[in-house]
């Protein structure tokens, strides 16, 4: 009789905690997913090579030939077209993800604000000489 | 006390999980309206920047002989007056996207600045590694001239080309050391901007 009545109580715990997890997490979906009026993505790479060289594409920020220990410079114009202030979310993703800095990041743009984000690429010491390739995303909230 | 058996815990959570669900269903529907006509727009600058660092040309430890003013040393493999180690390793850059750029080079330092002393010299001089790479603009090819910290620095080729064949110019690098000049190791960062036309 005592070992059921322990074993309910052990149900009903796991039960609850089960609960609360899910809870939080579809909490946590909904505000992430509820919150992003749209996601952009842009394509990005760079070749670490023996000698610098440069690649203005320009639909993708590709960076060019960059040598090792030495860094490269572009930089992205974001304008809110929206009438209401939203919330610019900069990610990367991908192995070039490991190389990239971002001047700024998650930042809120007035209507018709315009701003400069200016992305670098630096390869580190020891880096393998390849091309990185990868992405850029430019999630838009709301404020 | 309540008595809860595994079928109804199973149930409970269910329903639970059902109701955060349409809960969360109808806020989406009328919590996300957009304007379908605004967006954030993103454009991609026509420019690029890369640094690099003049340390990488090694002209090695050196000091001017005695008696001379000043020693100089270059990339061509010159050393004049002086015991550094001659080098001949200048940069070769070269444009591998598929449009024709402007060139533009600066340094982070003057030559006051890099090497100190009494009338130093730091300078540069471009030219066409592929012949036809880089058609002149302000800086005349294969001479010699002081580098410039400002703004984007000398514009060097209008254009420089993609084509691959004639898509990379040699950057060589000379320094006039004088007897006064700073002891230290020394380093400054070229940047070259490329820009699309």
């Amino acid at each position: 009789m005592l070992k059921r009545k322990n074993k309910n109580t052990y149900i009903k715990k796991i039960v609850i905690i089960c609960a609360i997890l899910i809870i939080i997490l579809v909490g946590y979906f909904y505000f992430k997913n509820t919150s992003v009026i749209e996601t952009q993505k842009i394509y990005t790479e760079a070749i670490l090579g023996e000698r610098p060289g440069f690649d203005l594409n320009s639909t993708a920020l590709t960076f060019g030939k960059v040598v090792l220990g030495n860094s490269a410079s572009r930089e992205v114009f974001i304008t809110n077209d929206f009438d209401k202030d939203v919330i610019i979310e900069i990610s990367s993703k991908g192995e070039i993800s490991d190389f990239l800095i971002v001047s700024d990041n998650e930042f809120i743009l007035a209507p018709n604000e315009k701003k400069t984000i200016s992305f670098s690429v630096l390869f580190p010491k020891g880096s393998e000489m390849k091309k990185y390739t990868g992405w850029i995303e430019v999630k838009t909230k709301n404020a | 006390m309540l008595k809860i058996n595994l079928a109804s815990l199973i149930g409970y959570t269910g329903i639970i999980i059902i109701l955060i669900s349409a809960f969360s269903l109808g806020f989406q529907l009328t919590g996300k309206v957009i304007d379908s006509n605004s967006r954030v727009n993103i454009t991609i600058s026509s420019v690029v920047s890369i640094n690099f660092t003049i340390d990488s040309i090694d002209f090695g430890g050196g000091s001017v002989n005695l008696g001379s003013a000043n020693a100089t040393v270059d990339t061509l493999g010159n050393v004049i007056n002086g015991n550094w180690t001659s080098t001949t390793q200048g940069f070769v850059l070269e444009n591998i996207g598929n449009s024709n750029l402007t060139l533009n080079l600066k340094s982070g330092k003057t030559s006051a600045e890099f090497l100190g002393g009494t009338t130093p010299a730091y300078q540069y001089n471009v030219t066409n590694y592929e012949t036809g790479s880089c058609t002149q603009a302000d800086v005349v090819l294969g001479t010699w001239k002081e580098v410039n910290t400002i703004g984007d620095g000398d514009l060097i080729c209008n254009p420089f080309g993609f084509l691959e064949s004639a898509n990379s110019v040699y950057i060589d690098l000379r320094l006039v050391i004088p007897s006064d000049a700073r002891i230290g190791a020394s380093s400054d960062v070229f940047t070259a901007t490329g820009t699309s036309i």
